[in-house]
């Protein structure tokens, strides 16, 4: 059995190394995991702590104990925190999808200079970090009433990400033939239609990957709703759990509590993944096979 | 194509470009305007000082310490993440049992913000009673000072940003390879080609599309590091770990010099817009091959 | 007129708890009843804002301070707990002109908060203030702009084990070659005996009075610091003091790069046996995490044989009112309010009360008591930056402490002061152009 299942392998190989290779594939693929899980366990390990307990992070607890999650659980800014966070996704995506994917249509068909020059002031703004533009960014906001506000939040973090997600979608557009606009075009269908019915689920796995991506980013956005978000009530899950490991007033540091809340935070992160990775993975390896 | 359509097609963009120019452009604006005022963020008193805050860019050596480290978290961690990325996708894409499993655990560091990474990091590389030293006195090994020096954390922060996004150059790099046509490679084989030369020649040139998307999604990630350093090292030891991203935010609300803050912000918008049109230029010719 | 509010309180409590109990009322009657009864205006359904900056215990000891407050006036708080990001918060709420209704003044209320703040002077709490308080938060006008419930005590933290194991005695420590005697005979019994650490702007500026500053030291310069005229060339002395501490292996390897919370594990863990220039919350701190350890608290040492032993004395938990707040009444009542309950904060703090109210001793407070049976003669000054640096200074000796941890050579020690020199005049400069 193991040797046919060698054989196949062997067959299977895209890499040329020969040998006992069934072994050597699991003994890397055992510290891959041991790598890659190793800050998961850390994390684990600490929450289910008492402060008192200061042996060695890497043994498991002198004493174990659940109080620490009844806390987190307990702690309603956390339960608001996933609310918000939610809120702010989805308006992310929302935001980023629709008019970047509108705005990559219109600039990949048009053609001509105008689009070309958009496109390339595009690609040059792309990398640019959203904190080098603080404090405009900051007093801006300050003067027109939008601290504390998550959909201005969401705007400003569209606004940062539209350009990237434009990148992707017109390098994408630009490869789908244009016959499908023009027969759409003759069945009558105006510009709207011909983007939402026709090109749109054709940049399915493009959108895939994009919505991974924005979402992903969003919900673990960190630098800006510091500063836009002071109001604990409006506070995303990552603002929340960062609290947890604060320090001022000279209070003990509740690392076990913080780990606790921090399990907590990606409970929905990992359950999500868990479920939907298969979509998640195969979306993003589509995205790229076009 | 008609002018009526044509004007029709780049107004779809916008929208788009709106949202950019309220929350690009227009804080660009303020952040120039502040630059020239050396205010401490809050007061209602600015004083006008014309170009200062741009000549003391010049001996300030924590910007260009920033600097560099801006470029090493934006390029290094793409060489990396593309290195490690390659190996993992050739690495999983042979087929083995678990090998689904494991690819899952390699991606699943993406979804954690790196806020709670670095802070769980924190206590992986600490001095005293770290897990990475405690793990090492196992060994035998006496512990290791990581953060001892600035260059150590840069690395390790480096390193540890690399190995958290890796996945996704991984399963953008499986995806290529997948749809490596095997003829060609056999084909190759049967010329008398190696299976390392095999690889160089054939799959290694035919991932190169997948190479861009890769290279831009790690640029932008890598270029704006901010929240893993912000509990990893909090910049230290001395300010010397700190991203230009984090020393705008330490400039603004720690060392209360808004206009010096915001040169550091314009400054750090060039620097990037310039690195961004040599990579603009080798994007546009990659599209014509489309 | 004390005990007047205070029987409002009472008769308000009891009106409350009637009410509850006949389960026939809701919060906004009971405050009506005390309204009919106290004079009062009525303050239920009133909303507040409250920032602060506590957390962990003290800040639940807070909170549960505002739910009895929210229970007994029927005033709705929201509290923001802005924490490590507190002072940077505040800023740019400065920065809009929309602050909180009451706000924590963390040793600000002068130098950087006035502008933004009620004078308080005419409050009745204002009266039972002891000089200690007075001392830190009155103006030179004689206003006050914040409740200063409790002070924090910074002086020099102890770890009575690790000193009774290395034959240490802390209590005859006076002068800082006194402190390196006891630090050699600590080091030798294999402990570290300083856990200081230099991510943090107090080790270059919490003990720096002893030195400079008072009398009988080695310099006085109270006088040049205040009126901007220091041209830095003394602060070598401290540096070169401090030099002794990494040439002498005194410190942690890794002193550059940890934070309080570190130096509190490793302390509770018996491992090192001083930190200078911290408040009694650390003693806290590390006894709840390690109740078995003994702590405690000894003056900073002096720079000269009979020179002044000093502590530091800074607002601790200290609350001030937003001059445009909306609803001033409600926020003078909350301050009243926790003027008479601020027990169970002080308490969670670790920190001195400043208030008669104090019925329990707080731990802040056997400390210092402790400090003093030995040392008699303490001499207590406002916070040293507080004092005689100006607004900002703070995160200067911040990142000026990076600095020198880096490097202690001349070369570098120059560096530092002169840094620490340029942004003193520069900061000296815009405080007193406005």
């Amino acid at each position: 059995m193991a040797d046919i299942q060698e054989k196949r392998n062997g067959k299977e190989l895209r890499l040329p190394i020969g040998g006992k290779v069934k072994v050597s594939i699991y003994i890397i693929s055992f510290i891959l995991i041991l790598l890659y899980l190793l800050p998961v366990y850390v994390m684990l390990n600490q929450s289910f702590r008492e402060v008192t307990d200061l042996t060695p992070r890497l043994y498991l607890p002198a004493r174990w104990t659940l109080e620490n999650y009844v806390e987190a659980f307990l702690d309603s800014d956390l339960l608001n925190g996933f609310k918000n966070s939610i809120v702010y996704v989805v308006e992310v995506c929302l935001l980023e999808i629709v008019l970047g994917g509108l705005a990559s249509y219109g600039l990949a068909r048009a053609g001509g200079r105008i689009s070309s020059t958009l496109r390339t002031f595009n690609i040059c703004i792309m990398m640019i970090p959203s904190l080098s533009l603080l404090v405009g960014t900051y007093s801006l906001m300050v003067k027109f009433e939008m601290i504390n506000k998550i959909w201005a939040l969401s705007l400003q973090t569209a606004a940062i990400g539209m350009s990237s997600t434009m990148f992707f979608y017109t390098s994408f557009i630009v490869s789908i033939s244009k016959d499908l606009d023009e027969a759409a075009a003759i069945d009558g269908a105006g510009i709207f239609r011909t983007f939402f019915r026709i090109i749109m689920p054709q940049l399915k796995p493009v959108t895939v990957t994009r919505l991974i991506m924005i979402a992903v980013g969003a919900w673990n956005n960190y630098a800006m709703p510091t500063y836009l978000l002071t109001d604990s009530r409006k506070a995303t899950v990552i603002l929340t759990v960062r609290k947890a490991f604060y320090t001022a007033a000279g209070s003990v540091q509740n690392v076990p509590l913080a780990c606790a809340m921090c399990a907590v935070a990606l409970l929905p992160v990992i359950f999500v993944y868990v479920f939907l990775q298969r979509y998640i993975i195969e979306g993003q390896l589509d995205s790229v096979s076009k | 194509m008609s002018k009526r359509k044509k004007i029709a097609l780049l107004s779809l963009s916008i929208p788009a470009f709106l949202l950019i120019f309220i929350f690009m452009i227009v804080p660009l604006g303020n952040a120039v305007r502040v630059s020239f005022f050396k205010w401490n963020g809050y007061s209602q008193h600015m004083s006008f000082v014309g170009g200062e805050n741009y000549l003391s860019l010049f001996t300030d050596d924590v910007f260009w310490r920033s600097t560099i480290n801006t470029f090493v978290y934006g390029f290094g961690s793409t060489i990396l993440q593309n290195i490690f990325g390659l190996s993992a996708a050739l690495f999983v894409n042979r087929k083995f049992k678990g090998r689904n499993f494991l690819r899952a655990v390699l991606y699943m560091p993406i979804m954690i913000s790196g806020v709670i990474m670095g802070a769980i990091m924190y206590y992986i590389f600490n001095y005293e009673n770290g897990v990475l030293n405690n793990l090492l006195n196992l060994f035998g090994i006496s512990n290791i000072y990581w953060m001892g020096d600035g260059v150590r954390a840069v690395i390790i922060i480096t390193l540890i940003n690399s190995w958290q996004t890796m996945g996704f150059c991984m399963l953008i790099y499986l995806a290529g390879l997948q749809n490596i046509p095997k003829v060609y490679k056999e084909a190759a084989l049967l010329d008398g080609a190696s299976k390392i030369q095999a690889f160089f020649k054939v799959d290694l040139p035919l991932l190169m599309p997948a190479v861009t998307t890769a290279v831009i999604t790690n640029l932008i990630g890598g270029l704006k590091l901010y929240d893993i350093i912000v509990t990893l090292t909090n910049g230290g030891p001395n300010r010397k770990s700190l991203s230009l991203s984090y020393y705008i935010s330490l400039l603004y609300f720690n060392d209360e010099k808004a206009g010096y803050s915001s040169a550091v912000g314009v400054a750090l918008f060039v620097i990037i817009f310039l690195v961004a049109v040599p990579i603009n230029q080798f994007l546009r010719h990659r599209e014509v091959e489309y | 007129m004390l005990k007047r509010r205070l029987e409002t309180v009472i008769a308000l409590c009891l009106v409350s708890s009637t009410i509850l109990l006949s389960a026939c009322g809701t919060g906004k009657e009971a405050s009506d009843g005390s309204s009919a009864e106290g004079g009062e205006a009525d303050l239920s359904g009133k909303e507040i804002e409250i920032a602060t900056y506590l957390t962990g215990d003290t800040l639940e000891a807070y909170k549960g301070v505002i739910a009895d407050f929210e229970d007994s006036t029927g005033v709705k708080v929201t509290l923001d707990e802005y924490g490590d990001d507190y002072e940077s918060t505040m800023k740019t709420r400065m920065a809009s002109n929309d602050l909180p209704d009451i706000f924590e003044t963390h040793g600000w209320s002068l130098i950087r908060y006035k502008e933004y703040l009620t004078d308080l002077s005419g409050e009745e709490w204002a009266q039972d203030l002891n000089d200690a308080a007075l001392g830190v938060i009155r103006d030179t006008d004689g206003k006050i702009y914040t409740l200063m419930t409790t002070g924090s005590c910074l002086g020099t933290a102890v770890n009575m084990d690790v000193c009774e194991a290395a034959g240490v005695d802390p209590w005859q420590i006076e002068t800082w070659e006194d402190f390196n005697a006891a630090c050699d005979k600590i080091k030798e019994a294999g402990y570290t005996p300083i856990a200081n650490y230099f991510t943090s702007a107090g080790a270059l500026a919490n003990a720096v009075g002893s030195w400079l500053n008072y009398e009988g030291e080695t310099y006085d310069l109270s006088k040049a610091m205040l009126d901007g005229s220091w041209d830095w060339k003394e602060y070598e002395v401290v540096l070169d003091y401090l030099q002794t501490w990494f040439d002498n292996g005194y410190l942690y390897e890794d002193c550059g790069t940890i934070s309080q919370t570190d130096a509190i594990e490793r302390c509770a863990q018996n491992d090192c046996a001083f930190v200078v220039g911290i408040g009694t919350s650390y003693q806290a701190a590390v006894t709840a995490q390690n109740p078995d350890v003994t702590m405690a608290m000894i003056p900073i040492c002096a720079s000269e044989e009979g020179g002044a032993r000093f502590c530091g004395i800074g607002e601790g938990a200290s609350f001030g009112i937003w001059k445009d707040t909306e609803e001033m009444d409600v926020c003078k009542a909350f301050l009243n309010y926790v003027a008479e309950n601020a027990d169970p904060i002080n308490a969670a703090a670790g920190e001195i009360s400043t208030l008669p109210s104090e019925t329990t001793k707080s731990y802040g407070m056997q400390m210092m008591e402790e400090m003093e049976e030995h040392f008699p003669d303490v001499f207590y000054d406002n916070l040293w930056d507080r004092k005689y640096m100006p607004n900002g200074m703070w995160s200067v000796f911040e990142v000026a402490a990076g600095m020198f941890c880096e490097d202690q050579s001349d070369e570098n020690k120059q560096k530092v002061i002169d840094y620490l020199k340029e942004n003193y005049s520069d900061l000296y400069e815009t405080e007193h152009v406005e």
